[in-house]
């Protein structure tokens, strides 16, 4: 297919495409954000919609879709699954717990250091998934309550998460499409996230902390705890453990190897059902097999392969192109302006829906300011701006993140639910706290 | 073979019954499981021993991190207390989606399948809407020992 034959349109009624493309772009999204239908059947809907109204061709589609975020996620998916079978996870936590002394206050550092360190290597919601339950676990045998622990490692999981290239959806998709790799992650958005994380442990010790207390008895229960027993096979242990390690310096070492991010993680995958199926039957491999890529979260998979042809087909009829002079027009074309801008319209916005779909769009609009600032290579304080904002945003509300809901989730059926409200007027002073931080950051670091 | 000579006959257990009640029942019978009639007579689900103790005693993640547990743990201090609230639950909040019913004249090698296929340890028979009782995988088994004690 030749670009010209991909630029032609055959819009349905011979209506005009941008109101075509506009149309179905605000009503997807607007379902999205009622949260009436799953988000992957809604995206789907549209990016099939955007194709049959003949916004664009298959192939024009096709094109929309970035391989290196879908490859990222799945291949990330897969390795988390089969490590976590493991233990090591759990392990971790629960050690940390008693390397505290079981002291209340220490083990909500310890787990709250520990969920974000996992969710800037892991995804955030596999992370507070194994994290949540050592937590419940650990608060009723200290008898306090749960809840100030739950509060924190839902902010611990998206600040971590804000860390590394991996560390969170939004980062997968900015790092793709710049591209930027895990190393520019890293040395531009990492050295901020120790500080931010500090000052929201230190206002939780404030509120809750400093006055958190448990009997010698209870203590003593968490100290009788045995660690070692969450290890289900060491064997696996260490084939999953390896596969991580070598998947991460494959990150770290991307470019010298010539190598994108997808490749890296997809390549680790299979690497890491090889190790664990090599010796089974066919019959055994094909069930493993099977149960592994059964945990891939194909929600969020088809979500953003929705999610892509709409973006793209908002991109093609000059939406986006529109939307970034926009913004220009309000910024007066000013980039310390523009990236501040972006920063805290992308918190607020990420408090309030999903951050996704959001960062999906702003990615073509800000793409399309590089004639504005001189060329691409002197946006990059926008992207970051973009990911600190996106990222840290989520903690604005319970609905801000999957991680939230999930924590939600899993504490309303242990019989401790979190209320929408209380989460929100603790936690959304708390993200403009980051958000601030955060601004200081990107102009001293970036724009200055 | 045949199911009736392995049928234990039981009652239903009825909306609004406790969970003492059911417990008798079942420890009294030897099952596991009885089906349940809402307050119209309607089959509804079932409740089982095993299900009971998981969602009245068990959270999740306690299961989830059984293993790592200690001998010595916090929420067994007022057990007494727990026990006697949970025998004066409701058993409404405990029941489970219907299982494959299954008649008087199923073989026992297709009841033994079916058991397997849900991977369950115990089976309601009904004939049309006429409850019979319930089968286990121990009747089963016992079944098989009287069988070979009778060919020796």
């Amino acid at each position: 297919m030749t670009e010209h034959a991909d630029s032609v349109m055959n819009i349905i009624f011979g209506w005009d495409p941008v109101w075509v493309a506009g149309t179905l772009f605000v009503l997807t999204y607007a379902v999205i954000m009622t949260e009436r239908v799953n988000r992957a059947i809604v995206a789907l809907l549209g990016g099939m919609l955007m194709i049959i109204s003949g916004v664009l061709n298959q192939e024009a589609a096709l094109r929309g879709e970035d391989f290196n975020t879908l490859g990222l996620l799945t291949g990330m998916m897969v390795i988390v699954a089969i490590t976590r079978r493991s233990g090591v996870f759990q392990f971790v936590a629960i050690w940390s717990a008693k390397k505290v002394g079981a002291r209340p206050w220490g083990i909500m550092l310890m787990l709250s250091i520990v969920t974000a360190v996992f969710s800037a290597l892991l995804d955030n919601v596999t992370t507070v998934l194994l994290i949540v339950p050592v937590t419940l676990l650990i608060t009723q045998e200290l008898e306090i309550t749960p809840f100030p622990f739950l509060f924190t490692e839902i902010l611990s999981s998206n600040i971590g998460g804000a860390a590394t290239l991996i560390g969170d959806p939004p980062n997968i998709m900015i790092g793709s499409a710049v591209p930027f790799s895990f190393n520019d992650f890293l040395f531009n958005l990492a050295p901020i996230i120790p500080l931010i994380l500090l000052m929201t442990l230190a206002v939780v010790w404030v509120i809750w902390g400093r006055k958190m207390h448990a009997s010698d008895e209870a203590r003593n229960n968490i100290m009788d705890f045995n660690e070692k027993n969450s290890i289900t096979d060491m064997l696996l242990l260490k084939q999953s453990l390896f596969v991580l390690a070598a998947v991460i310096s494959g990150f770290i070492m991307a470019h010298q190897l010539h190598l994108e991010p997808a490749t890296i993680a997809l390549f680790g995958a299979a690497l890491l059902l090889l190790l664990t199926n090599i010796k089974r039957s066919s019959e055994s491999q094909s069930k493993d097999v099977h149960a592994s890529f059964a945990e891939v979260e194909w929600i969020t998979i088809f979500f953003f392969i929705g999610l892509f042809i709409l973006v793209h087909g908002v991109e093609r009829v000059g939406l986006l192109e529109t939307l970034a002079n926009t913004v220009l027009d309000i910024t007066g074309g000013d980039l310390t302006t523009t990236a501040l801008m972006i920063l805290w319209v992308s918190a607020i916005f990420s408090a309030l829906i999903d951050n996704i779909p959001f960062v999906a769009t702003m990615i073509p609009v800000i793409k399309s300011m590089a004639p504005v600032f001189g060329g691409a290579e002197n946006l990059a304080p926008l992207w970051w701006s973009l990911a600190l904002g996106a990222c840290l945003g989520g903690n604005g509300s319970l609905i801000g993140a999957s991680a939230n809901l999930i924590v939600a989730g899993y504490a309303e059926q242990a019989g401790h639910p979190i209320r929408f409200v209380p989460f929100m007027l603790l936690a959304f002073p708390m993200m403009l706290m980051s958000i601030v931080i955060a601004t200081i950051y990107i102009y001293f670091r970036f724009l200055v | 073979m045949k199911l009736k000579k392995i049928l234990i006959p039981t009652t239903f257990a009825r909306e609004g019954m406790k969970v003492r009640e059911v417990f008798s029942i079942c420890v009294e019978t030897g099952v596991p499981a009885l089906p349940y009639l809402n307050s119209k007579g309607k089959r509804r689900g079932f409740v089982s021993l095993s299900g009971i103790m998981h969602h009245g005693c068990l959270p999740n993640y306690m299961v989830e991190l059984a293993t790592v547990l200690g001998d010595q743990l916090s929420c067994v201090k007022d057990a007494r207390t727990k026990v006697k609230e949970l025998m004066d639950h409701s058993i409404d909040g405990y029941v489970d989606k219907p299982l494959h019913s299954i008649t008087s004249e199923t073989p026992i090698i297709k009841a033994m399948a079916i058991l397997e296929k849900f991977h369950s340890s115990f089976l309601f028979v009904f004939d049309g809407e006429e409850y019979r009782g319930v089968i286990t995988a121990q009747g089963i088994a016992q079944r098989m020992l009287e069988i070979d004690a009778k060919q020796k």
